[in-house]
């Protein structure tokens, strides 16, 4: 006869028990899976920050409800940088609400190999900033870091230079890339050719415009070139933004009677002077054109007798606070113009009635100076006729965006750039010069589809508090509180061994 | 009940009648005061988009702090009781296998909360010292203390498992940490961007703890974040039922 004891070493038994065991933690993981599976298909999510700055609106729920192809969305961004905890939040929230919108985070800093593995694949230039890329099916858009915030400038901020973040576009931005990505009809940028304009497609060092038309592709548009030297060229219907980057030859008059059409339609227009111009001591034959957009190409080289390293050039950290700006001011850009010409919007005196009131965007420091006079090639300061201070380099104007006023186009934006050079391939790269292209462009392509979504207003969270406080911080935290736990403790240990 | 609740003021007496649970509390407290006080520098230099919560978060240090203290704080659970001999004079009591395994996990969780609770209460004094309010947001501590929670259950779950191997303390302590690092490294998968969008990358995403306490520390409290905790406790609590019943199997 067995004994229990003796039974318990049975193998059959220690395999019956064993097999238990196995099929319990089995069953019970199978369980544990099954309900994970069904929450994650099935998100729940409560709000409990009172603040909302996840929440979508109706109408990007709509854009992802319609989704039926993948949407990659890869955020390159450094765990530092600024935006970063809203835009992966937010992009998040993206994810949860729609099974077709994948996202990926990188770190350029933590994770080189894999950032440059993503520049590599989305010609993403390697000193470029935080960006977010949006892809489908290979059509793809980026939206840099800079272009995701709404600035408030301070009251005194002609003194202060101070810029305030007050909202956040990464809905409005984010949406709209999705929209974009998804949809296989570009939009189209033309760059005027045929009066010697740099060249889009052109990898030379200094006048080849590649790596600006790279930028204008990363915003998933496509760009073509346009002629209208021809009785029968027009601007086409498509376009969304004209180039006119650095011609050397003056336009024919139909020629620009094209392009106030155009502006007239509410078309968008960036026009680079090329610096050419100045060392022929000649004007560039758009004067009148922009004059009457309120914008004054001056004849007359820009120099900073402090800012500048050969004397010609000049290196701005003068921005105003407008949207293409602001972020510069924020970041503390630099601008670097090789060779500028003075750009800037016509005082109210010389405005007519129709003329449109814009903005100069960019200056010279308060060193600055105008060069009117010209000698073998070379612009010279006039004394007695040339100005000193704050030189403008930058103009923009906006007008209308009336239904019918404007052919439903929306507003006409005209930006004019002191200096064709600075878009370069060379000096695209230097300073802030990237940034303020991809802002520019931004703002000329800026349509109002989106705009119903709207800048989420935002909290910045700055902690003003003295050497004093901070140093009863230190003590109170690192000191204080473990200090008076471990007291207790030896006080416990004490007495117990006592 | 009465018996659980015997129990685990047993385990929290145990914790707090020794030096180690003091050591344990004031390293926790030093390391959230030290990220604080980092935080705080960082805030004088410069504005942030984030509250003080959500930045504590993207730093590491909460990671080391659970990371760290997780095996000191279950490793005496078991392992202890096996090593001084009380083990077999509780298990010969008229007590089940589950309340004593329950009431080892919670007076750790409660050891947990306790060594992490003071987090609040720096945060109201920052809030006081800055005078900012938007540094203490109720919904937020709120939802950043249930993540801490959450995560701390987890680790107590896998250390009282861990616990319940063996009767060393230092392998308990070894073994929490192993599967502690594994599941924080897994969890930092799909931040890399590495891994694509099938259901590898979904399965890392479900599974990342640093996803989860990032949504908590915003104020988002996701279902499916406290479905997946409350099932790897439940998973980790029945392993360890089953280690201790295993005696019976002998």
């Amino acid at each position: 006869m067995k004994t229990g004891s003796s039974e318990s070493f049975q193998p059959g038994r220690r395999i019956r028990i064993a097999l238990s065991v196995t099929i319990a933690v089995l069953a019970l993981g199978s369980i544990a899976v099954m309900v994970n599976v069904l929450s994650a298909r099935h998100p729940q999510r409560f709000d409990w920050s009172g603040a909302n700055r996840f929440e979508l609106t109706p109408l990007t729920g709509k854009i992802l409800a319609s989704l039926t192809n993948s949407v990659k969305v890869t955020v390159l961004f450094t765990a530092q940088a600024d935006l970063m905890g809203l835009t992966t939040g937010l992009l998040q929230e993206y994810e949860r609400r729609s099974p077709f919108v994948t996202l990926q985070m990188v770190d350029h800093r933590a994770e080189p190999a894999a950032a440059n593995a993503l520049r590599g694949h989305y010609k993403i230039a390697a000193d470029a900033a935080n960006v977010v890329i949006f892809d489908c099916a290979g059509r793809t858009r980026m939206v840099y870091d800079t272009e995701l915030s709404e600035f408030q400038a301070d009251k005194d901020f002609l003194q202060s230079r101070q810029i305030r973040r007050a909202g956040f576009k990464g809905e409005m931005l984010f949406t709209s890339a999705i929209a974009s990505v998804m949809d296989s009809t570009q939009t189209k940028v033309y760059f005027l050719q045929g009066h010697g304009e740099h060249k889009p497609d052109s990898d030379e060092q200094f006048f080849g415009y590649l790596k600006f038309a790279q930028l204008v592709a990363d915003k998933n548009v496509r760009w073509e070139t346009v002629r209208l030297h021809g009785p029968k060229d027009e601007i086409p219907a498509d376009c969304e933004l004209l180039i006119i980057a650095g011609p050397q030859n003056p336009p024919l008059p139909e020629e620009v009677t094209r392009l106030d059409e155009f502006l007239e339609r509410g078309g968008r227009l960036l026009f680079l002077t090329n610096p050419i111009h100045l060392s022929r001591a000649e004007t560039t034959g758009f004067e009148l054109l922009f004059r009457k957009w309120g914008i004054a190409i001056v004849k007359a080289a820009a120099a900073d007798e402090v800012y500048s390293s050969r004397g010609s050039d000049v290196q701005s950290t003068s921005f105003s606070a407008h949207p293409i700006t602001a972020p510069l001011t924020r970041s503390e850009g630099l601008l670097l113009f090789p060779n500028p010409r003075v750009i800037s919007v016509l005082p109210p005196e010389m405005r007519g009635a129709e003329t449109p009131s814009g903005e100069n965007l960019v200056m010279t420091s308060t060193n600055g100076i105008t060069r009117s006079g010209f000698r073998d090639g070379m612009a010279y300061s006039r004394a007695g006729l040339d100005k000193r201070g704050e030189v403008p380099l930058v103009a923009a104007v906006e007008k209308g965006g009336l239904d019918g006023v404007t052919a439903n186009r929306g507003a006409t934006r005209i930006v004019v750039i002191g200096d064709s050079l600075m878009f370069g391939n060379e000096y695209i790269a230097a300073g802030s010069n990237r940034d303020f292209a991809n802002l520019t462009l931004a703002w000329l392509l800026d349509r109002a589809t989106f705009l119903a979504i709207g800048p989420k207003p935002l909290n910045e969270y700055r902690l003003n508090i003295t050497d004093r406080q901070l140093r009863f911080l230190r003590s109170s935290l690192l000191l204080g509180m473990p200090g008076t736990v471990l007291l207790v403790g030896f006080v416990v240990w004490f007495r117990r061994r006592s | 009940m009465r018996v659980y609740l015997t129990l685990v003021r047993r385990e929290l007496g145990m914790a707090f009648n020794s030096l180690t649970g003091y050591v344990v509390v004031a390293a926790v407290l030093f390391i959230l005061g030290f990220t604080l006080v980092d935080l705080v520098e960082t805030l004088r230099s410069g504005p942030s988009d984030a509250p003080v919560t959500e930045l504590f978060f993207r730093t590491y240090y909460f990671w080391y702090a659970v990371l760290l203290t997780a095996p000191v704080m279950t490793m005496r659970s078991f392992a202890a009781e096996r090593t001084s001999g009380t083990y077999e004079a509780l298990m010969t009591t008229p007590v089940g296998d589950w309340q004593v395994v329950l009431s080892k996990f919670t007076g750790a969780l409660l050891f947990f909360l306790i060594s992490w609770m003071p987090l609040a209460l720096m945060l109201f004094v920052l809030r006081h010292v800055a005078n900012e309010p938007l540094l203490f947001v109720p919904g937020i501590i709120a939802s950043t203390m249930l993540g801490v929670a959450l995560v701390g259950s987890l680790f107590m779950a896998i250390g009282c498992f861990a616990s319940a191997l063996t009767r060393s303390q230092i392998v308990a302590a070894m073994v929490t940490f192993l599967i502690g690092m594994a599941l924080w490294v897994a969890s930092y998968r799909p931040l890399t961007g590495l891994l694509g969008s099938g259901a590898q990358a979904r399965f890392f995403e479900h599974i990342s703890m640093i996803r989860h306490v990032t949504d908590y520390s915003r104020g988002q409290v996701e279902v499916t974040h406290l479905v997946f905790y409350t099932s790897a406790v439940c998973f980790f609590l029945f392993l360890t039922h089953r280690v201790i019943e295993s005696r019976r199997w002998k």
